[in-house]
């Protein structure tokens, strides 16, 4: 016989019992009167709550409940009621205390390490493949609205010119604009934006070279290395969100990753994708292939202390691109031409920025 | 010389039910952990389940007298109403995306205002009632008696009255809508009382702020204690004639010391100690909440049926609402 105390669901008073264990019920009585009726529970009406290891509460379905502080009592009821009842993944970590705790911390955080490296960027991928263009171009330009930067009109017109020479192979419809700034930078956005810097239009020596740009930026566009990187970002964040229990962030981060595109920086794998994918590009077109190899040696070359390094610092080492670039080259060789339709445009844009 | 004598009350009557919370940080740990494991298991499907567990173990180590609260709600409860809010937003998120398309983003703006609006003295009802309706101690059932429709009216007033006086109305409301609240809150055949004052409330407010500022915040933890008493203070239970007085004995300095303590807790531990912040938290409040009065706790009777429908708490969960 074990002590504990009985309440019966009609009013608070607690009422000291003894209880006896059977195999698949229990039964007690009041201790202070004998003759009251017995109660008999079987323990599949019975609710178990393990309070700890030595406080236990057991709620009938019907007839109120019993708290029980004997670690006898505890333990034996346990093992009989355990054969009708599974284990639980919490029963588990509270009986193995801290250290089960860390564990199952343990399997959690890789859980997310495989999440964050490989399911997600599979999962977003999926999901870039399936949006339609029209994302590409909303996303462009509410990306140039927040960059809201001013466009050299005339070298503008002189780039679309240069440009309108060469075949792109886009399903978009491809935009080239000049903006003026000490930075040495290009970019492309999502839906065919490409915008070359007047500081970097300095720098480039042969038309070659600046064919090669823009075939890289041009391959951003046509492979949707926005989007993608977008949808990766995203669907970080919604992991990150779901994670700390957080919905109303979800759609702050959809918000602010829009606006922010500008701030997304193309991985390696992208830069080299672009890389890659630009020399076709010129292929296509025969254009001297080595116009890319040059671009890499002038950027390579710009002192990086002086010019924000924006363009360099999120490419692959330039070194590292020269390499494969030259391996690329060397695997697909291809004749050229002059390209002489391409002159006029850039001698103008060369004396536009000297 | 006049001597002022007040007799204590009989001995046999006078009692002071201690309130303690039993839990700690490791096993609760442990509770948020599997719950965070399979909510991302299941893509977070588990939430309802996972949020039934959390408060059952957060009840059941809240003693009263030496007796654990019980908290009765099942994941398949909250899971429901967990849907029906999830119907709900969706249907107000296409309203407003109609809106937007054909009325323009200005009315879609003031729509979406005066939705959230309209929600929340639903959601604060529907909560309540849930809450207290699955907690329970000794088998006597808690409950919320708030009429709704009562309580939804009484909201829009103090609401309106708060927004034409920018704000300032604040305090009365706050203090109105918990002197509702609370004063319809029952613990078995047990009725809760607030006797909450917006004036007191505004001003107590109004000098916390100040002082908090002239002392460049270290004030702060000694308002927080003002706010904390100022809740529990006002608060009692009332039973056949008889009467439960809360206090609270926390002090500014107590609240400094808590408040520092848990803060270097979620830095040190970047964030993973929060377990152990919540208990300490509930173990501070549990400690330093003094109950005295002659209610016997054996003589409460079940009174307050069961309500199972848990959408209001759902909806207050996703606009993080604070209840009571």
């Amino acid at each position: 016989m074990y002590p504990g105390k009985y309440y019966n669901d009609q009013t608070s008073a607690l009422t000291q019992v003894n209880i006896t264990l059977f195999d698949t019920y229990l039964e007690f009585k009041p201790v202070e009167n004998i003759k009251a009726t017995r109660h008999s529970w079987n323990f599949d009406e019975i609710q178990f709550l393990e309070i700890n290891k030595n406080f236990v509460k057991l709620i009938h379905s019907t007839d109120g409940g019993l708290e029980i502080r004997d670690p006898e009592f505890i333990q034996t009821f346990k093992k009989l009621y355990s054969h009708t009842r599974g284990t639980s993944i919490y029963s588990m970590v509270l009986r193995g205390g801290t250290k089960a705790a860390f564990l199952t911390a343990g399997i959690l955080f890789a859980i997310l390490v495989i999440c964050y490296f490989f399911v997600i960027p599979w999962g977003a991928e999926k999901i870039a493949g399936q949006l339609p263009k029209s994302v590409d171009r909303e996303v462009g330009q509410a990306a140039r609205a927040a960059l809201d930067e001013t466009i050299d009109t005339a070298g503008s017109k002189l780039l679309t010119e240069f440009a309108s020479g060469i075949n792109w192979k886009s399903d978009d419809t491809l935009r080239f604009s000049v903006v003026k700034s000490e930075v040495v930078n290009a970019y492309a956005l999502p839906g065919g934006y490409i915008v070359v810097y007047s500081e970097l239009l300095k720098k480039i020596q042969t038309k070659e070279e600046l064919a090669a740009l823009l075939a890289h930026e041009v391959s951003h566009v046509n492979h949707r290395h926005s989007i993608r990187k977008l949808c990766k970002d995203l669907s970080t964040s919604i992991l990150v969100n779901t994670i700390l229990g957080n919905i109303g962030a979800v759609s702050a981060s959809l918000y602010s990753n829009a606006t922010t595109i500008y701030n997304l920086r193309y991985s390696r794998e992208y830069e080299k994708e672009a890389d890659i994918e630009g020399l076709e590009l010129l292929r296509t077109n025969h254009i001297d292939q080595k116009g890319m190899l040059d671009l890499m040696k002038i950027l390579s070359g710009i002192d990086k202390k002086i010019a924000v390094p924006t363009f360099l610092s999120t490419h692959p080492l330039t070194g590292n691109r020269i390499n494969y670039l030259e391996q690329q080259i060397k695997e697909h060789p291809s004749s050229y031409t002059d390209m002489p339709a391409l002159n006029g445009p850039f001698r103008a844009l060369k004396k536009l920025y000297h | 010389m006049e001597q002022i004598y007040t007799p204590p009350p009989p001995k046999n009557v006078f009692n002071q039910p201690n309130l303690k919370f039993n839990g700690n940080g490791g096993s609760y740990f442990g509770i948020l952990i599997v719950n965070m494991l399979l909510c991302i298991v299941t893509l977070g499907f588990y939430y309802p389940w996972a949020k039934a567990k959390k408060l059952s173990y957060l009840y059941s180590n809240t003693e009263l007298d030496g007796s654990p609260f019980t908290w009765s709600g099942t994941g398949k409860e909250i899971f429901k109403g967990f849907i029906k809010a999830v119907a709900l937003f969706a249907a107000l998120f296409i309203l407003l995306t109609v809106l937007s398309r054909t009325a323009g983003p200005v009315v879609a703006a003031i729509v979406y205002f005066i939705g959230i609006i309209a929600i929340v003295p639903f959601a604060i009802h529907g909560s309540n009632r849930y809450r207290w309706s699955r907690t329970s101690w000794r088998g006597i059932r808690f409950g919320y008696r708030g009429n709704r429709n009562e309580f939804v009216s009484l909201f829009f007033k103090e609401f309106f009255l708060t927004l034409v006086t920018l704000g300032f109305y604040g305090a009365w409301m706050l203090m109105n809508l918990r002197n509702y609240i609370i004063g319809n809150i029952r613990f078995g055949s047990g009725e809760f009382k607030y006797k909450g004052n917006g004036w007191d409330y505004f001003v107590m407010n109004l000098k916390g702020y100040l002082l908090t500022l002239v002392t460049l915040g270290i004030y702060g933890f000694w308002w927080q204690a003002n706010i904390f008493r100022y809740f529990v203070d006002n608060t009692e239970l009332h039973h056949e004639g008889k009467m439960y007085k809360l206090r609270s004995t926390a002090t500014g300095g107590q609240f400094a010391g808590l408040i520092i303590l848990n803060m270097i807790i979620l830095i040190f531990t970047l964030g993973i100690g929060y377990a152990w912040v919540q208990v300490n938290v509930l173990k501070f409040v549990a400690e330093h909440v003094e109950i005295d009065g002659d209610i016997d706790l054996g003589e409460l009777k079940q009174t307050e049926e069961e309500y199972k429908d848990a959408m209001g708490d759902d909806i207050a969960g996703f606009l993080d609402l604070d209840i009571v």
